[in-house]
């Protein structure tokens, strides 16, 4: 997969909170490819560990996590080489992040036309304010904010909640980044507003050939903006596969279930249906496939072993045993 | 911002009015009749009645307190008892003192407490931060005549180097300047520590951060711009309580200033000194809360639009 327009990737990333209680190993062992100008959907329910991997790339992780394991590469350059000052470098001018919050992610008391020209003058040091100005007017009518010049001088309690999304995307946007994480960018915003902004990042993804990690709960933001998906569960990538392929043919029992949770509106049930159990504490995993306790399938071995992610036909693989041959065959 | 600041002049004049009855009606209830206090205690009774009569203190409260505010509104606080000069221009004389005292200390409790407070939020939980912490709680809790005296001790009786008191010229200002900005700087110290630990919780720092935007940036433009807005309140209340006079240090370093006119007040039953130097003092009181609620939509623009 390491073909030349992989434009970013991550390999065995490892990071873990050193916590009074013990390590918590939040991201254990991830690896993701992104090609250029491509979207790649992260999935998974609160805690497993999506947004950590995020903070991993950015390296915002909050005391006491810390990458322990793994390489960040962009543009085959590893960040986690990197040092402090080139790493302020490398965040919002070459990776950028939106983030889930747009009521509190913008600072109360500055404008955001001010705060959008913080990010070209903090990357761009030739540029005048003027120029800065100009570049942030024309990033508000690139991301649909009405009135354009008017709203640069407007402080962020002034919008909507839709429009500060908006204004995190241009401010994410516009430095030209290579990529973009976007982490649960629409699960604050209502189902109208959401359609409008998944658009728009798409859009703006074609147009300057950003690549998107989208992080989300929600198979419906996937298979609207995604081209590729990544199913993770406690820490750990279970399922992955092109976004169409998933969604026809969903392998892993987690996923099944993912899907199968999400109610259809050619049937009528008296209950939805739910993945049982809870989420495991990440302090006492399970021994073998951190799915077992939770899974309708689970087998002997799976108490036992933690499967590794077994690649089948059709561009699939799969962290299970279900889909491992051998397995299969001997019968356990 | 307009409207904002006409409102707070507006809510600030009733609340004037009420302090200067407040004060009126404490002194009312006080025993002793301020005629004998003036004439001494062998005057004769009848001549006693006489005055308090053509002094109008016979008639109801209510009239002398419209009487009184009506005059104070003119600049005339009365006359002092003891010293028969006008109560105005007596602390006419002693607030500049008290000024430069206030504007000195005030400074000292700046340029100490908020970078203190900074460097104490950004090092957390090390040595650094116990030390600065540990030098402000020390500051907030010596009693402020101690703190005066043990300088004194030092810098003037050892060292000789500043004069023990007085007021006079810009040596005399700096003992007392410090210790009572000291006090008022570890105030200030904690509360803008606390402030900015909250504040560098917040999203936007986050975003900030992924802006790629340098930490010490991140900290001063966009953590301490919001963390200042309590900080100032309370810087500027703490200036009009200086304003209002340092009773201790003014009287431990001889500063003949709006603290010192009021024991002495007390000291000899002077009433109408007493009553016009408390009022102003609460005046100046009022005035700064409004400036710091005025300051407090400079940083807030959300108060700016009310």
């Amino acid at each position: 997969m390491s073909s030349s327009d992989t434009i970013f990737q991550i390999k065995g990333l490892k990071t873990q909170f050193f916590t009074s209680k013990g390590i918590v190993p939040a991201v254990d062992g991830v690896d993701v490819t992104v090609k250029k100008g491509e979207a790649v959907g992260l999935v998974g329910e609160s805690g497993c560990g999506k947004s950590m991997t995020a903070m991993s790339v950015m390296q915002l992780l909050k005391y006491p996590g810390r990458v322990v394991e793994g390489e960040i590469l962009l543009d085959g350059e590893d960040l986690l080489k990197k040092t402090k000052r080139e790493m302020d470098d490398i965040r919002g001018n070459k990776v950028s992040m939106i983030f889930q919050e747009p009521m509190t992610s913008l600072n109360p008391v500055y404008t955001i036309g001010n705060q959008v020209s913080e990010a070209i003058l903090t990357h761009e040091k030739n540029v005048s304010k003027e120029e800065a100005k100009q570049r942030a007017i024309d990033i508000f009518r690139k991301v649909g904010i009405p009135e354009p010049e008017k709203r640069y001088s407007v402080f962020p309690h002034q919008l909507s909640g839709g429009l500060r999304q908006r204004v995190m995307i241009g401010m994410a946007m516009v430095c030209n980044p290579q990529l973009m994480i976007a982490d649960e960018p629409t699960t604050a915003l209502d189902v109208t507003i959401e359609a409008q902004i998944l658009y728009l990042m798409n859009q703006l993804q074609k147009e300057q050939g950003t690549a998107i990690v989208m992080i989300t709960h929600n198979l419906g933001v996937v298979a609207e903006s995604c081209d590729y998906v990544y199913v993770m569960y406690a820490g750990k990538i279970m399922e992955e596969a092109p976004v169409r392929e998933l969604f026809k043919h969903p392998m892993h029992p987690y996923t099944y279930g993912l899907m199968n949770s999400i109610p259809k509106m050619t049937e009528s049930k008296e209950h939805l249906y739910t993945i049982k159990g809870l989420v495991p504490n990440l302090l006492h995993l399970p021994q073998g496939c951190r799915f077992c306790p939770r899974c309708d399938k689970a087998m002997k071995i799976c108490t036992m072993y933690q499967p590794d992610l077994y690649e089948t036909e059709d561009g699939h693989k799969v962290r299970c045993f279900l889909y491992n041959k051998e397995v299969m065959n001997s019968g356990k | 911002m307009g409207k904002y600041i006409t409102k707070r002049i507006l809510i600030s004049i009733p609340l004037m009015i009420a302090v200067v009855l407040v004060v009126f009606l404490m002194l009312q209830v006080l025993p002793g009749n301020p005629v004998s206090v003036m004439m001494g205690e062998k005057a004769n009774p009848a001549v006693i009645e006489r005055v308090t009569e053509q002094m109008g203190l016979n008639d109801p409260v209510l009239v002398r307190f419209g009487r009184y505010l009506i005059d104070a509104l003119h600049g005339d606080l009365g006359i002092s008892y003891k010293l028969n000069r006008p109560i105005a221009t007596l602390i006419g004389e002693a607030f500049p003192n008290t000024v430069k005292l206030a504007i000195t200390a005030a400074l000292v409790a700046w340029i100490i407490g908020i970078p203190a407070g900074v460097i104490s939020a950004i090092k957390k939980d090390t040595l650094l931060d116990r030390f600065l912490m540990g030098f402000s709680l020390v500051g907030i809790s010596l009693p402020v005549f101690w703190a005066a005296m043990l300088m004194q001790f030092i810098f003037s009786a050892q060292l000789g180097l500043l004069p023990i008191s007085g007021y006079t010229t810009w040596k005399h200002m700096i003992m007392p300047a410090f210790v009572l900005g000291w006090a008022s700087s570890g105030t200030i110290a904690r509360l803008t520590r606390s402030s900015l630990l909250g504040i560098m919780k917040n999203d936007y720092i986050r975003t900030a951060r992924a802006k790629g935007i340098k930490e010490s940036l991140v900290v001063v433009r966009h953590g301490l711009k919001n963390a200042m807005i309590p900080v100032v309140t309370m810087m500027a209340m703490q200036f009009a309580s200086l304003l209002s006079g340092a009773v201790m240090t003014e009287t431990v370093f001889g500063i003949g200033g709006i603290g010192v006119l009021m024991v002495s007040a007390v000291n000899t039953r002077d009433m109408p000194l007493l009553q016009g130097s408390v009022i102003f003092s609460t005046m100046i009181i009022i005035l700064g809360n409004l400036v710091a609620d005025i300051l407090y939509s400079f940083l807030d623009p959300k108060i700016r639009e009310q």
